[in-house]
Order: C-alpha cells, then structure tokens, then sequence
C-alpha cells in the first residue's frame, strides 16, 4: 500500500514537473516583434491617423505636436534568431530575441547607421509591452521607434 | 519559417503574407513564388474573392435593418431600465445588498489599506540590462503613471539635439 | 468625442453619450455578431443585449482596454453563446422546402441594381452561408474578426482572450478549411 502510494506521487510529481516544463518550452520559441517608426516634430499639428491609437500615450510622453507613421513591420523570430529592420536616414535595427521567460523577453537590440554601430542594448521587455526608442534628428524633426513584442 | 526555394508552396507563409505579416524579405519570396506558382495564384485570388463576397454578404444584411429603429428600442430599454431602479424599488432592491456590501467593503478596505502600505509597484514596459554606444548623450526614462519605458539618445553626427523632447 | 470622454460621461449616466455610443458601434457589432451566427433576427437581439449590457456595466469598466475591444469581447461572447441559449428554447422559424441549415427563405430581389463587379446575389449569399457554417465557430469568429473588421493578431487575442499563437493557428486552419471547401468552386470557374 505504502509502495504504491510512493510511486502514485512520484508519478503525480513527475506528471505536474512535466506539464510545468512542457507550458514554457512549448509556449515561448518564438515572438512577434513590431517596429513602427514615427517621425516627431514641432512645426505643425498634422496626427497620422494610422498613430489614432496610440495617440494619447505619445501626447503623455513627449511634447511634440505632429507625429507621423513612416513605417511599420513586424518580424516572427525565433529565439535565437536575428532580424532586420530597415529605418529611415540609412539606419538599421538588428533585432534578435534571446530568451522567453514568463511575462518578459530578453531581446538583443543593435542600431546601425551606414556601417557603423551606434548603440547596442539588452532589454527585458514585457509581452505587449512598448519600448519607445528615440530621437535621431531626420527632416525637419526627430525619429522615434516604437519597439513592441507579442507571444 | 521561410522557406530557401521559393518555389515550395507555404501555406502557413502564403497566410501571413495575405495578412501582411511577413518581413521585406519574406514579402519579396512570396511575391516571386506567387508570380510562377499558378496554384498559389488562384488560392490567393480565390481567398480574396470570398473575402470580398463575405464583406458583401454582411453588408448586404447591414443593409436590410433598421438600425434607427432598432437605436430607439435599445435606448427606449436602457432607460427604462435605468428608472425602474429608482424610488421603492430601489430602495427594497437595495436592502438585500446591503448586508453584503457593507461586510464586501469592510473586507475592500482591510484590503485595500494593506496594498497601499505594501503596494507593489507597476512593473515598467522594458528594463534595460547594459547599453553601450557611440553617442553624445543618452537618457533613460520611464512614465510615471504606465511606467512606459523611454531610451533617448543623441547621435554624435546630430547637428541638432533634442534635450526638452521629453 | 474621444474614448475616454466617452467613457466618463457613459460612467455618469449622461443618455446622450450612450446614444452616440449606440451610433458609432452599431453596424461594427452587428456585423461581428452576423458573421458568427449568420443569422439576421440574432444578430438584431445580440446588438441590443451588447449595448444593454455595457449599459449596465460601464461603471464597471477599468479602462485596460480601448471601448472598442470591450465591445468586441462582449460581442464574441453573446454570438459565441446564442446557439447554446436558443438550444434550450423552442423557436418557430418559416422556412422555404429550399433553403438548408433552418436558413430564413431567401429575400425577394431588390429593385435597386446591383454593382457588376461584386455580384452579390440570393446564390452567392448562400454559398458565403454554407461555407462558413462548415468552419468551426471558434475558427469562424476569428476569421470574421480579421476579415470583417481588419483586426490585427494581438486585436482578436485581447478580443476572445486567447494566446496570439493560438490566433495565427486557428486562421490558419480556418482558411486551410476555406481553400478545401472553395477548391469545387474555383475549379468550375475555370
């Protein structure tokens, strides 16, 4: 009786660790990262209706009077994998998602301008969370990125 | 997720690329594929033909109601709804809450007084673990209330600089 | 009026504010509930229990989503449950010997002349019917969220509280499904 209780709960445990292992490794091999790209500036009032939505959170952060959507892409990487974004002013975001764990990603960020590597971070960022990402001058205003990821 | 020879058909691709959510690369890949795989063409085509029906066929039933109508019934409703919980009613409906809802809010308070005390913080949208660059400046900042989290840098080559963009 | 205005004056009972409420999402949920259930009459009384609902509720509303994708989610779940509901119901319904599936008869033809490029006749409509009723509902909500109403991903996520994952899955399978039930017909054409 006392045996087989034994390997009941073992067989429960292993069961339970298993289901446990199984939610993060199946649940976390891949991310969708948005880039959108938003040109910021003071000389007019003009709002891309495309940005409508996140309107109100930009007007909170920063005390620009325009904001135009340029671009916008999304890339499906998997852990470990390296994307690239083009970005206006001859720059480029290598993007390469390193670990999933729980509510966060950690995600590798390198800014490159021309040839040259103009900042390279490590970011822990919240699924659906924001990065905002900023401010190169361009035109007649600054670059603002907006990083986002889903899984 | 890709696929190196173009000419393999990829559904799972061919979907997100109707969706648009593919890379550029992946964009170029599909549009090639497209371009000489006529099967691939035609469950395109086909796809966006019922799409286009499907939008016609609601729309064809939006049309056949009458929503002004139906506007009135709903508001007509919500404010009867709305009156019928005013007066006697109220207050006899109101009686069997009572009992509860003060023990609820008594438990709300208890609970709420040890949040504030030991409240959590909200977590912040990205934390940045190491930043290294090639700028003149560079500043981190978060949104009080959404703890949005902002990185701001300037270049080296930026004539001009942006201090106050924030 | 913005969202949040809208919400705050909602919030105080202001009746004007509802009725622009009523205004501005009517066709959208209509449209969502119809796609669902494909049935015009349904679709009418899932519209209205929406709006009473978030009538009755809006106190309730913490502002942790746009309006927009609380209408969605409410409105998933009525159409997703009308079929469970009128189950346990006995309804009358006339129906012509023709029709299929307890589909109403087909409406006579307007007189109003019809676009020659999108040729949206009793036919075609019946076809849309019937090959949608050959989804499953959970594959067909999603499929009428991002074709009907250009919801992205993370929008039909939030909207029926799934992983994106699942999402991109089930679109997947909904337009595999399609492409099987359409193939007939796209071979006939040619």
């Amino acid at each position: 009786m006392r045996y087989r209780f034994r390997c009941l709960l073992v067989v429960v445990v292993l069961t339970l660790s298993w289901f446990g292992a199984a939610d993060s490794l199946l649940a976390q091999e891949s991310c969708r990262i948005s880039v959108d790209t938003i040109l910021a500036a003071r000389n007019d009032n003009v709002v891309d209706p495309k940005l409508k939505r996140h309107i109100g959170e930009l007007q909170s952060m920063f005390n620009y009077t325009s904001y135009r959507l340029l671009s916008s892409e999304s890339l499906n990487l998997s852990v470990g994998q390296s994307g690239m974004v083009s970005l206006p002013g001859d720059r480029r975001l290598k993007i390469t998602p390193q670990r999933i764990h729980g509510s966060r990603a950690d995600i590798a960020l390198l800014m490159i301008k021309q040839t040259r590597t103009v900042f390279e971070t490590q970011v822990q960022l919240l699924n659906r969370g924001n990065l905002f990402v900023g401010g190169p001058a361009y035109q007649n205003g600054n670059l603002i990125f907006k990083i986002s990821s889903a899984y | 997720m890709t696929h190196p020879d173009s000419n393999v058909c990829d559904e799972m691709l061919l979907d997100r690329y109707l969706d648009g959510d593919v890379d550029a690369g992946e964009r170029v890949q599909m549009e090639a594929h497209i371009a000489a795989c006529r099967q691939c063409r035609r469950q395109v085509a086909s796809l966006e033909a019922f799409s286009q029906n499907l939008n016609d066929r609601v729309q064809h039933a939006v049309d056949s109601v009458d929503f002004v109508a139906l506007e009135k019934q709903v508001l007509n409703k919500a404010l009867r709804q709305y009156r019928s919980r005013g007066g006697l009613s109220r207050f006899v409906a109101s009686l069997k809450y009572i009992i509860p809802a003060t023990v609820t809010a008594g438990l709300l308070l208890f609970f709420t007084y040890s949040n504030y005390v030991f409240k959590p913080p909200p977590v912040p949208s990205a934390i940045i673990n190491s930043f290294t660059g090639s700028m003149s400046s560079v500043m981190i900042f978060e949104t009080p209330e959404t703890r949005q989290t902002i990185l701001w840098y300037t270049e080296e080559t930026d004539v001009e600089s942006e201090p106050n963009a924030v | 009026m913005h969202d949040k205005e809208l919400i705050l004056r909602l919030q105080r009972g202001d009746e004007w504010a509802f009725q622009l409420m009523v205004r501005r999402f009517r066709t959208k949920i209509f449209s969502i509930a119809f796609g669902i259930t494909l049935d015009t009459e349904e679709s009418q009384d899932i519209m209205q229990e929406v709006f009473l609902q978030v009538y009755r509720t809006i106190g309730d509303f913490r502002g942790d989503a746009s309006l927009a994708t609380w209408l969605h989610r409410i409105t998933v779940n009525r159409s997703l449950n009308w079929k469970r509901r009128w189950a346990r119901r006995f309804k009358w319904l006339h129906v012509s010997t023709d029709s299929t599936d307890g589909l109403p008869a087909a409406e006579p033809e307007s007189d109003l002349p019809s676009p020659e490029i999108r040729v949206a006749n009793a036919q075609t409509r019946q076809q849309i019917d019937k090959a949608l009723k050959m989804l499953p509902e959970q594959a067909r909500t999603i499929f009428v969220l991002r074709e009907l109403e250009g919801l992205a991903y993370e929008e039909i996520a939030d909207a029926i509280g799934i992983k994106l994952g699942t999402v991109r899955s089930r679109l997947f399978h909904a337009r595999k499904r399609l492409r099987e039930i359409l193939q007939p017909l796209v071979e006939e054409e040619e």
